[in-house]
């Protein structure tokens, strides 16, 4: 296996939880697994929030008409065979440095609604879509936190169209190596 | 009856106006306006989140009630408004009894959409000693394009109503339940998904790209 690109969204902010030790055993176990990683360090990246004009379905089909690193980051996306968002759990949510990425990846979907497993959805302008893993990472036992996240791993992955799964990650309780792996198996 | 409140609306669309979310805070506004003499503020988030974040906060701190209007982004809270959030927690003056009233729309037309941010809201309130209001979820915003509610008739009937509804609950200091998220589909799934789909093809014919519209231009070979 080669050439399979694995781009990770580190969605670190500037307060709280540092994650350059867990995105270093991550970077580590998807190089033991054959992908060639990159990392995108998100904070220090300008990515303006998304419009909400939909430009980029109506007027320049497919891309953001917003001129800055957001447009290449899509592309790179859809590029890549796995996608990792790494990201403090932020009241259940991603982190706003995360967030802002993904709220710019609208014009990877078609405009229109379709009913898909029983629910309306967008349906898919590309013919393949990357595997997601969402990886949250807290330092509080907070249950309610994790469940939260969780399911919003869940809608994400109603709504995308190839693997979407995730896990969340105490660096309190969990040895960061074991939680990768854990992580990884079997999904990816 | 509460007198003498002040109010925050943060509006959380990204639009500057014309928004859903601002459609709904306005007419939230006017119900109060109109039942009592409550001081209000409305700010618009994503003006003043980067460069005059202060504004949002102060304005925050004198409030006894902040009202979050917002549109679902990806199934949950736009960057913005999670940012808004953080910063909310850093410089709230917890010391004063505050409420917390969402207002969240999606494009979709199911309602459960809403769900994921309704609990991040939630439980952001929860932490931050903010008593949660509950609000409303509604499915299918796309139909209200930023058009006043009463303007929209009887499509909006409901919505009105159920705003009506969390405006007296706010009014009368009722403390909202588990249950106490108004829920409002503005459009039937059939009529929306239909109607929807020919106003994408209408609006890429007027820009003349609809012969585009199922382009793939990020398809590297």
């Amino acid at each position: 296996m080669a050439n399979i690109k694995a781009l990770i969204l580190n969605g670190e902010m500037d307060e709280g939880i540092a994650l350059s030790r867990i995105s270093q055993t991550l970077r580590e176990a998807l190089k033991e697994k054959n992908y060639i990683v990159e990392e995108k360090m998100l904070k220090e990246i300008d990515i303006k929030p998304c419009m909400g004009c939909y430009t980029c379905w109506i007027k320049t089909p497919g891309k953001c008409i917003i001129d800055d690193f957001g447009q290449e980051l899509v592309s790179e996306i859809i590029n890549s065979q796995l996608i990792v968002y790494l990201t403090p759990v932020v009241y259940g949510g991603y982190s706003p440095e995360l967030k802002k990425v993904l709220d710019r990846i609208i014009p990877l979907m078609l405009p229109f609604f379709e009913k898909i497993k029983g629910e309306v959805h967008h349906p898919k302008r590309y013919e393949n879509y990357p595997k997601v893993l969402a990886l949250g990472v807290t330092d509080k036992d907070n249950q309610e936190e994790t469940v939260i996240f969780k399911e919003l791993i869940g809608r994400n992955a109603l709504n995308w169209y190839n693997t979407f799964d995730g896990s969340v990650i105490n660096i309190r309780n969990d040895s960061l190596v074991t939680a990768i792996a854990e992580a990884l198996e079997g999904r990816i | 009856m509460i007198k003498n409140r002040n109010v925050l609306l943060l509006i959380g669309s990204p639009k500057k106006s014309r928004s859903t979310s601002e459609s709904m805070g306005d007419y939230l506004l006017g119900v109060l306006k109109d039942k009592v003499d409550w001081h209000i503020e409305k700010i618009h988030i994503l003006t003043n989140i980067q460069e005059n974040p202060d504004t949002i906060t102060s304005a925050a701190n004198r409030s006894d009630l902040i009202v979050l209007a917002f549109p679902i982004y990806v199934d949950t809270l736009p960057s913005h408004v999670v940012r808004t959030l953080l910063l909310l927690e850093t410089r709230l003056d917890k010391s004063k009894e505050r409420d917390l009233m969402v207002l969240i729309n999606c494009g979709f037309p199911e309602t459960f959409h809403n769900d994921n941010a309704l609990k991040i809201c939630r439980y952001f309130a929860e932490q931050n000693g903010l008593n949660w209001r509950g609000g409303i979820a509604v499915g299918a915003g796309g139909a209200i394009i930023g058009k006043k509610l009463p303007d929209l008739g009887s499509m909006a009937s409901n919505l009105m109503k159920s705003i009506s509804i969390l405006a007296d609950r706010l009014i009368k200091d009722e403390m909202s339940q588990d249950d106490s998220i108004l829920r409002v589909q503005v459009v039937a799934t059939k009529m929306y998904n239909m109607t929807g789909n020919i106003g994408w093809q209408k609006q890429a014919q007027k820009h003349g790209v609809q012969d585009k519209i199922y382009d793939k231009p990020d398809v590297k070979s």
